[in-house]
């Protein structure tokens, strides 16, 4: 006589089982089958293993069993490093000895024509119909051979910016940074089109092209860029656009950022608050705190500070600007060098081209803005993370400790193990930290080049008992396919990467959904995005599905 | 020292020492509302031999220290850690094991249902449908196109899929 197990009992065992375990017993019987496979242990399954995959996180559907399976199949991949698929697309460096590509709202936007034309390729990871399925376009600029800087992608608004030379008079130049806005539309079964909305011309330089200085964010309604270096037109200050009629909405003088020593990053989130206000969050490093200066107006050891700002958009809002800071003490942070900090909204999900992002637009979201402090550990390269979401409240006169508690810690073990060998230093991503995903480069000498063969490392994270605190679960490399799945070797795009420097030197997008990043091939350059859900149907034109 | 009496599903009246049943947070919480009882005290979802077997349970651990009131259910568990007495105590046969756990749960007993769930989810992990067959001694009454099925939709859960195709660079640049 075989033994009933009824579900309820089976529900008092999902915290003891592994998810494999959960799908193998789906195997053994008829009896065990509908228990196993049933909707409600698919919920418990999922909140006790996977607590912060993006299901439980966002639902966009109610939680049955495919999505365990769907769940379950893609944490397979990526603990064995193995995608489920990748796209490869063809890419060539501009002649800023750069490539200039993003992937964003499941959206990949790679420059592939340089003369006389800038062309951008398309590529939309449809996702929203019941089959997922790849679709292309083409975004395409008039702009006689000038390079672009950089794409970025927020909602269905497509932003390029590029910087034109104009030559005044003999031997003086100028250098005029340039936003060409797109509206991004799906159409017919299988494309996606880009259509022009406006240009606006931000800076303008003297003699020297400084674009590269300039920091920026777009929502679906507003673009607002700040230049570090010294600009004759609308220089030193934040200046907000709006992005449908090209117009300038806000300018925020350097006065009201004095502040903030040198500011690295401007996030434009959409807030919830009256009418769905939206914000322009400023954010800095301050490593100049060691002074009687400021240790006067911040009583305390602060080690490093990240100070921001945010201010209002919108002409008449009622809403007060606010600021604070974050940071770490002396004490916790011996060496200010080794932290690095990045601000950035908390992605959406799911991730797709949506409308723009007027508090009455159907699929309006609430955006927050998460600022990450990265401390890398001498030696070992390990870094632990603290994450804070920044609000009003996250301010040094009302709370003061409270800007020092980060909301989540990302926490590695104390001994790596002996055959993990130290690495110089450490990329970290920054959606990362939203989605308990960390992936990492390590680098070598290449034989004597400055040439760096680099290995990407993907960290999962799971609450642990202390509350706010993540410790790594399990990890895993990316690996080439067929049986011997030997780690994946990858060389960096740009000669000569520095030994010493901090800073990222690979450029990596990623998410536990898909990674993107380039890969040096035999022809030159690809972009490959390696998705780790489900695979799309369909074909990338002039490019790889593999 | 206090006794009180229990009558099971079967209406056995089984009679326990007072802080030994209140290892069962159910009959401890009752206890406190109604204060002195004695008439025996209904326990209506489990049968004499499986409410013994409880009771020889909660004797042994009677000395244990309280279960810690904020266990997280909703987050992953060890199955690995089970003393010795206890491994003993739950070799029975798997009707029983079942009914354990089940009492434990209704009984409100964190520590027994720990116990028992940890040995029912020990005879499951890390093995593949035939053994878990082979333990619980179960027939396999799937049609093979049926386990083929079945197979294919939860192939995520076997150790080595090929999932990628191999990857054409040149490894030897």
């Amino acid at each position: 006589m075989s033994i009933q197990l009824p579900l309820h009992l089976a529900l008092l065992l999902v915290p003891y089982l592994d998810p494999p375990d959960i799908a193998r017993a789906r195997r053994v019987c008829k009896s065990w089958h509908p228990v196993f496979s049933s909707n409600a242990l698919a919920r418990a399954t999922l909140r006790v293993h996977y607590p912060l995959c993006y299901e439980i996180r966002a639902p966009s559907r109610p939680i049955d069993s495919s999505v365990l399976n769907r769940v379950g199949k893609r944490y397979a991949a990526l603990k064995s490093g193995l995608p489920q698929q990748e796209l490869r697309i063809p890419i060539r460096k501009t002649r800023r000895n750069n490539c200039v590509w993003t992937f964003s709202e499941n959206l990949i936007v790679a420059q592939t024509g340089h003369h006389p034309t800038i062309q951008l390729t398309l590529i939309y990871l449809d996702a929203s119909g019941d089959t997922r399925r790849i679709r292309n376009g083409r975004a395409t600029i008039d702009a006689a051979g000038e390079t672009s800087v950089t794409v970025k992608v927020c909602r269905d608004v497509l932003a390029v910016e590029r910087s034109e030379e104009r030559v005044t008079n003999p031997g003086r130049s100028n250098w005029v940074a340039i936003v060409n806005f797109f509206r991004l539309s799906l159409e017919g079964e299988d494309a996606i089109a880009a259509t022009h909305i406006s240009t606006i011309n931000t800076f303008e330089f003297t003699y020297i092209d400084y674009s590269h200085q300039i920091t920026s964010d777009h929502s679906g309604k507003y673009y607002a860029a700040y230049s570090r270096a010294e600009a004759s037109r609308s220089g030193g200050m934040l200046c907000v656009w709006d992005i449908e009629t090209g117009g300038m909405v806000r300018r925020v003088p350097a006065a009201s950022l004095a502040g903030i020593v040198m500011i690295t990053d401007v996030v434009v989130a959409a807030k919830h608050g009256s009418r769905g206000q939206q914000h322009v969050v400023v954010a800095g490093n301050d490593k100049r705190n060691n002074n009687a200066n400021r240790w006067g107006r911040f009583p305390g050891e602060w080690g490093y500070l990240s100070s921001f700002k945010a201010f209002p958009i919108e002409d008449g809002s009622k809403e007060a600007e606010w600021s604070g800071f974050v940071g770490r003490t002396k004490a916790a942070a011996p060496r200010e060098s080794n932290i690095l900090a990045a601000t950035f909204k908390i992605p959406r999900f799911p991730h797709a081209i949506s409308p723009a992002d007027a508090s009455d637009t159907p699929g309006y979201e609430s955006e927050d803005v998460g600022l990450a402090l990265w401390e890398l550990r001498d030696r070992s390269g390990q870094a632990t993370s603290y994450y804070h979401k920044l609000s009003p409240s996250t301010h040094p006169k009302s709370t003061p400790d409270a800007s020092l508690t980060a909301d989540l810690e990302y926490r590695l073990p104390e001994r790596a193990p002996a055959s993990d060998p130290p690495a110089p230093f450490a990329i970290k991503g920054r959606a990362g930290l939203s989605f308990t995903m960390d992936f990492t480069g390590r680098n070598e000498d290449f034989e004597g080049t400055r040439l760096m063969l680099y290995q990407l490392r993907i960290q999962c994270f799971y609450p642990s008992d202390i509350p706010g605190v993540m410790e790594r679960d399990w990890e895993s490399c990316l690996k080439t396919g067929g049986a011997a799945g030997r780690t994946r070797g990858f060389y960096s795009a740009n000669r000569n990467v520095s030994y010493t420097n901090m800073l990222p030197a690979m450029e990596v997008v990623e998410d536990e959904m898909a990674i993107a990043f380039l890969e040096l091939t035999q022809d030159g350059m690809d972009l490959v995005v390696a998705i780790w859900d489900e695979p799309y149907g369909g074909k990338v034109l002039d490019g790889a599905v593999l | 020292m206090s006794e009180i009496k229990l009558l099971s599903s079967d209406q056995a009246t089984i009679t326990v020492e007072k802080s030994v049943a209140e290892r069962s947070i159910l009959i401890k919480n009752m206890l406190e509302d109604v204060g002195e009882v004695t008439e025996a005290i209904p326990i209506p979802n489990v049968n004499e031999n499986v409410l013994k077997k409880v009771i020889e349970w909660c004797e042994h651990h009677k000395g244990d220290p309280p279960a810690q009131a904020d266990d997280d259910s909703d987050s992953r568990k060890k199955s690995s850690d089970i003393d010795e007495w206890d491994q003993k105590f739950m070799q029975v046969d798997q009707e029983m094991l079942f009914e354990i756990i089940l009492a434990a749960n209704y009984l409100d007993i964190k520590p027994l249902l720990d116990v028992g769930c940890k040995t029912v989810a020990n005879m499951i992990k890390g093995k593949s449908p035939e053994e878990i067959r082979k333990t619980f001694n179960i027939q396999n009454d799937f049609t093979p196109d049926e386990e083929e099925q079945i197979r294919r939709e939860n192939e995520w859960a076997e150790e080595s899929v090929p999932r990628s195709q191999p990857l054409d660079i040149d490894e030897a640049c």
